[in-house]
Formats: structure tokens, C-alpha cells, sequence
């Protein structure tokens, strides 16, 4: 566990762990800022084999009682039609800054509203799928 | 640290029950007894034991002997303790009756045998769980009287240590808890320490005559013995410091980072142009305004200039009796929706939104809320005070939900400095009927109005109740009612504040921020 790990609360924790043992056993938090976490998952599927797989996910700390809010790539996204994902797109945003140093430059500030809600530490992996789906649907 | 004992009002009747309810177990023993789980919840200046999950003995783990008396099997301890091991932050209990008195909530005195047994029995327990779960025993009277020891033992960390007696059972400390409180949906607060009787909360009743004569001077002795937490000290939370010291509270904890200006001066009930002119913090504006009106006449305020969403700020308002909310914020609102279920401590919300036309600047439409929830209720959350996106945003953005949308970019462009719609006599509507909602809940002066979501329309001027009286399918809170420190409650960094707090600190790098007492 580095630094930035030990002062997740519990169920974040908790969530991470549980991440780790059901999708990407490399999946990290690279940062913190305020009340976000950027948890990078490093198998995160994009539409294209030519696009370089991973991003961040910016899950609450508070996580599972405040949603995922936005993620940030270091390529801009694409659709399967090759055009740039256009949705909440916001290039060079400074959401992006506590990653930029690991190469984070694009931002999609797509919310949790309308999606599944969330109860407990387990419904991270959800939190994965539903942002593979959310790239897939542009 | 004081110390107390809580419990949910349906822990209280599931008890009696089964302590006494010759029908429930067949046996007409002397005495009955059981284990519970045990939580700890902590606040900054008072320690609440929390009774868990009641672990119902199976026939024959429990049995009265006239030669050794209530005893509880090897097989029977042994079963709880697997469960508090497996059960985050949870520790023991060992409850049982005692027949007399038969009326009354005076809390009884444990029989020498009793301590001998706890002991011999509790140090076991403890050494299994190890010194951060607590151990406790509780005796309870057909009266309903509450006495709640928890103990304390030296843990050996050597062979020679443990065959000391000072680390055996003849090393324990015990300490009584002072007050039994039973919640939900409404606020009863017994005495625990059968050696020291409640000390008899003073009240004047010069002072408050005319209320007393509605709930007598022991509902008004009851009011002095309360500590209320008001949870901002906005338009509704200012007039509720004033309201609660006359209504003769005894203790009275408040929680607001912000300063009086000239943009809130016209619902600051109480606050005076000089206050205003030279940007006081409100906690300061507000324990005054409470200090020259309390009616009680040990009354005390303490004053916390944080926020209730950090950890800071929360902590204060779990020392606290019953919370009043005034924060008017999803992430505060989250926050203490948690600590109402988890420490056991009722929360009465209540705020306004009002609506004005773009363009016209006319009143469109408006609501004021004043909903309660804790055990009994249901939480903030399902009965619509917020939504979980609602509590993410505010995490996100100082500004959500602030500011009027003015529906042009010219305008948009200077949003920040445009208030949310704000009319004091919306706000006193507010702060009344969260004062009724408190004396309902603490003297069950109106019983019928304890539960539930009123809300006043502006357009149409009524005063309807909600429909949500329990939490929907689904809702987890009642998974951690109880569990004290060992649920997370969500607390975060309030992003309005961290602002504020930096640009103080960057003007007067030696200033503390932060009021305390």
C-alpha cells in the first residue's frame, strides 16, 4: 500500500482491493484532489485496438455513498467511426492536473446520473463496465 | 470523556420482552439474560456505548441455578464471540434482569456476585477481542431502569504478566455509563449510574411559565438536561439558536464556518449592523445571540467555526442529543443522514427553496421542508432532502446549486456573486416548525407529528405531510443503525470553506481559523 492508499477511508479501501482481485490487479490511485481519487485501471477497453487502453476513473472517496464523477485519458477518445468522443469532452482541462504529470490530458466529465445506483464497495467493478460502456456509446 | 449508553426504542421493547415476557421463553426464572453486540461511537467529548445486534440464547445456553444464579454456557459465549470477531469494530455485551423495582427507570445497582461474575467472564471475552472492542454488562428492571457498566482489563504481553492478578479479572476497571438514551422515532434520556442519580437539571420557571404549562416543570427539567446541535447558522439556523435557548435547552453546539456580511444581514435574526460591518463569524454572532436568550439557567453554548461536512466539524454535533440541520447543502446533508443511523442521535432538517423568473425576477414558485429522521424515521435520503448525485456535485463544485440561473451568458458571467432567493419570514416559518419538531420528539408534545416530511407550498400557501414514512427498498442505512465508529460516515473537504480559509490565511498568515472552544 503507498502513501496515498493509507489515507483512503475504508470502504474505498475496501473497493480498491476488490478491483484488484476481480478486474486489474494493477489498478492504482494516483491522486488525490479534495474529494476525489483518480484510480487508474490499466485494462479499460476503448473502441479501437490502435487506442492505448487505461485511464482514470475519478471515484469519490467517499465511495460507494457519492458516485464516479468524469474520467480522465491520456489520448483523446475515440468512436468506433474513428471520429473523437464528443461528449463532455474538455481537452487540457484542469481536472486533469493531478495526473497530468503520468500523461492525463483529456477529461470527460460524465456523470453518475441516471446510471445504477451504488451501495456497496463490490459495485466498483460495475463502475468499470459502466465506463467501458459509457466510451463505447461516445 | 462522558459516557453513555444508547439504544433503539425497538431494542428497548424487544428487551423487556424478552427478559420478561414469561410467555416469550416458557420459564418463570428468577432472572434472564443474553449478549448483544457492542459499538463504539465517539464524538469530541462523549463516548456513546451503542447495543448491537441481540444474540437470542437457544434453549439451555442461559439458565438460572439458586446456588451459582444466571449462567450463561461456554457454548453460548462462545457463539457471540465469533459473531463480535467476524463484526467490524464490534465488542460485547452481557445483559440481564433483575425483577425490581418494578416501576420506575431508576437504574439498578449490580449485585456483589453480579461484579464478581463480570468480571471473571468479561476478562475472558476482552482477551479474546483484545483492548479496542469494548466489554460491557447492563441490568435492566421490569420498571425499565438502565444500568450499563463497561470494563476495562490490562492485557498481558508476557507469559509472567499474565499469571499477575493485576491482568486477571481482579485488574478491571469499571465505569458506569451516566445516561441511557433510547431513540427512535422520538428521544427518551434515562439515568444510567445507579450511584450517581441524574443530576437534577435546573430550570427557572420565572422564565418560562407559560410553555411549562403545556408540558409541566418536568418537561421543562427535560429540555434543560438536552444538548442540541444546530448544523448551520444560515436565515433558519440563527433564529433556531435563539429559539432553542428560550424554548430553556440546557447545551446548545454550534457548527458554521461563515461570516456575518452585509449580503446576509437581512436573516440574520439577532445580529446587530456593528457584527455585520465588521464581519463576524457567525458561531460568535450566534452564541451570543443564545447566551442573552437561554432561559436555562446552567445554559452553555460551545461554538465551532468548521463545517459540518468535515471531519471537524462533525465531530462536535456527535456529542449531541438530537441534531437540527440548517446546512442547507446535499454533501452536510449526507453527511449527517449518516451519523443519525450510525451514532444513533435523530436529525431534524429544514430549509427553503425559492424560485424566481429569469427575467421578471418575480417569485415563480417555493417550498419549505422540515423533515426528521434517525431510528424510527425515514432517512433524509429516501424521503427526498437529497440525492446521492446531489451530495457528488457539491463534493465537486463550491458553486452547485448556489446561484440563480440568469439564463444569459452576459449574466452567467458575474454568477458569482449572485445569492440564492432568501426571505427571513420563509426562514422563521422553517425554524418553527423544526422547534416544534424537537419538542415533539423530546416531550412527545404533539406524538402524531414526529414522523415524516411536512412541506409548505408558497404558491398555494398549504401545509402538506409527504408520503414517505419508510425508507424505500433498497436503502442501506438501517444496515449500519448502531455501528458507531466502525461505519464510515461520509465526511469530506467542504470546498466553500477551504476557499474561505485560504484566502483568510493568506491575508493574516498568523490567523487560526477555526473557533473552538
Amino acid at each position: 500500500m503507498n502513501d496515498l492508499e493509507s489515507q483512503l477511508p475504508p470502504p474505498f479501501k475496501e473497493a480498491l482491493a476488490l478491483l484488484r482481485q476481480n478486474r486489474d490487479a494493477d489498478a492504482r490511485v494516483d491522486a488525490i484532489d479534495a474529494n476525489f481519487g483518480y484510480v487508474w485501471i490499466n485494462n479499460l477497453a476503448k473502441n479501437t485496438d490502435s487506442e492505448s487502453r487505461g485511464g482514470w476513473i475519478r471515484l469519490p472517496l467517499a465511495f460507494p455513498y457519492a458516485n464516479p464523477h468524469g474520467l480522465v485519458t491520456r489520448d483523446a477518445l475515440l468512436r468506433s467511426d474513428g471520429d473523437k468522443v464528443a461528449d463532455a469532452y474538455n481537452p487540457g482541462h484542469e481536472t486533469c492536473k493531478p495526473v497530468s504529470s503520468n500523461g492525463g490530458a483529456h477529461y470527460y466529465s460524465w456523470t453518475w446520473e441516471g446510471a445504477p445506483a451504488l451501495n456497496s464497495p463490490k459495485d466498483i467493478v460495475a463502475v468499470a463496465q459502466w465506463y467501458e460502456r459509457r466510451i463505447r456509446n461516445g | 470523556m462522558r459516557f453513555e449508553f444508547a439504544l433503539t426504542e425497538d431494542q428497548y421493547r424487544q428487551i423487556l420482552k424478552l427478559l420478561f415476557d414469561k410467555r416469550t421463553s416458557g420459564v418463570d426464572d428468577p432472572e434472564r439474560g443474553f449478549l448483544a453486540l457492542a459499538f463504539s461511537a465517539t464524538g469530541l467529548d462523549r463516548r456513546t456505548l451503542i447495543l448491537g445486534n441481540i444474540i437470542e440464547p437457544r434453549p439451555g445456553e442461559v439458565s438460572w441455578s439458586d446456588r451459582r444464579g444466571l449462567v450463561m454456557s461456554h457454548q453460548y459465549y462462545s457463539r457471540s464471540l465469533s459473531l463480535a470477531q467476524s463484526t467490524l469494530g464490534a465488542g460485547l455485551i452481557n445483559v440481564h434482569s433483575h425483577p425490581r423495582p418494578a416501576t420506575g427507570t431508576r437504574p439498578p445497582r449490580p449485585s456483589p456476585p453480579d461484579l464478581s461474575t463480570d468480571r471473571q467472564e468479561l476478562c475472558f471475552v476482552s482477551r479474546i477481542l483484545g483492548d479496542e472492542r469494548p466489554v460491557a454488562a447492563a441490568i435492566i428492571t421490569l420498571g425499565g431502569g438502565i444500568s450499563v457498566r463497561e470494563y476495562t482489563f490490562q492485557h498481558p504481553k508476557s507469559q509472567e504478566e499474565a499469571l499477575l492478578p493485576a491482568f486477571g479479572p481482579a485488574g478491571a476497571s469499571l465505569k458506569y455509563a451516566e445516561r441511557v438514551r433510547v431513540v427512535g422515532p422520538g428521544l427518551r434520556v434515562l439515568p444510567g449510574n445507579p450511584d450517581k442519580p441524574l443530576s437534577s437539571n435546573a430550570v427557572d420557571l420565572s422564565m418560562t411559565e407559560s410553555s411549562a404549562l403545556l408540558w409541566g416543570e418536568s418537561g421543562q427539567r427535560i429540555l434543560a438536561g438536552l444538548t442540541i446541535g444546530i448544523a448551520g447558522l444560515g436565515g433558519v439556523g440563527g433564529i433556531l439558536a435563539e429559539h432553542v435557548a428560550r424554548l430553556g435547552v440546557g447545551s446548545l453546539v454550534i457548527v458554521d464556518y461563515d461570516k456575518l456580511e452585509d449580503g446576509n444581514f437581512n436573516r440574520s435574526q439577532g445580529a446587530t449592523r456593528q457584527e455585520s460591518k465588521s464581519r463576524t463569524p457567525k458561531v460568535d454572532v450566534y452564541s451570543r445571540v443564545a447566551t442573552e436568550a437561554a432561559t436555562a439557567p446552567d445554559f452553555g453554548v460551545t461554538k465551532y467555526r468548521e463545517s459540518v461536512a468535515e471531519g471537524d466539524g462533525l465531530k462536535p454535533l456527535l456529542d449531541c442529543d438530537l441534531i437540527l440541520a440548517a446546512a442547507d447543502d446535499a454533501f452536510a446533508r449526507q453527511v449527517l443522514d449518516h451519523a443519525a443511523y450510525a451514532h444513533l442521535i435523530p436529525v431534524v432538517d429544514g430549509g427553503t427553496t425559492l424560485v424566481a423568473d429569469s427575467k421578471t425576477l418575480q417569485l415563480q414558485a417555493g417550498k419549505s421542508q422540515v423533515v426528521s429522521a434517525g431510528p424510527g424515521h425515514a432517512c433524509l435520503e429516501c424521503q427526498g432532502v437529497y440525492t446521492q448525485e446531489e451530495a457528488t456535485v457539491a463534493r465537486e463544485s463550491p458553486s452547485w446549486g448556489r446561484y440563480l440561473d440568469l439564463g444569459n451568458a452576459e449574466n452567467n458571467a458575474n454568477q458569482v456573486e449572485t445569492r440564492a432567493p432568501s426571505v427571513i419570514s420563509n426562514n422563521a416559518l422553517v425554524a418553527g416548525l423544526m422547534g416544534l419538531r424537537l419538542l415533539a420528539l423530546t416531550l412527545r408534545l404533539t406524538p402524531a407529528t414526529m414522523r415524516g416530511t411536512q412541506r409548505y407550498y408558497v404558491e398555494d400557501g398549504n401545509l402538506r405531510w409527504g408520503a414517505v414514512r419508510e425508507c424505500k427498498e433498497g436503502c442501506s442505512k438501517n444496515s449500519w443503525l448502531g455501528r458507531g465508529d466502525s461505519h464510515f460516515v461520509p465526511v469530506g473537504v467542504d470546498l466553500r470553506w477551504k476557499d474561505l480559509r485560504e484566502k483568510e490565511q493568506k491575508s493574516d498568515p498568523k490567523l487560526d481559523t477555526s473557533t473552538k472552544p
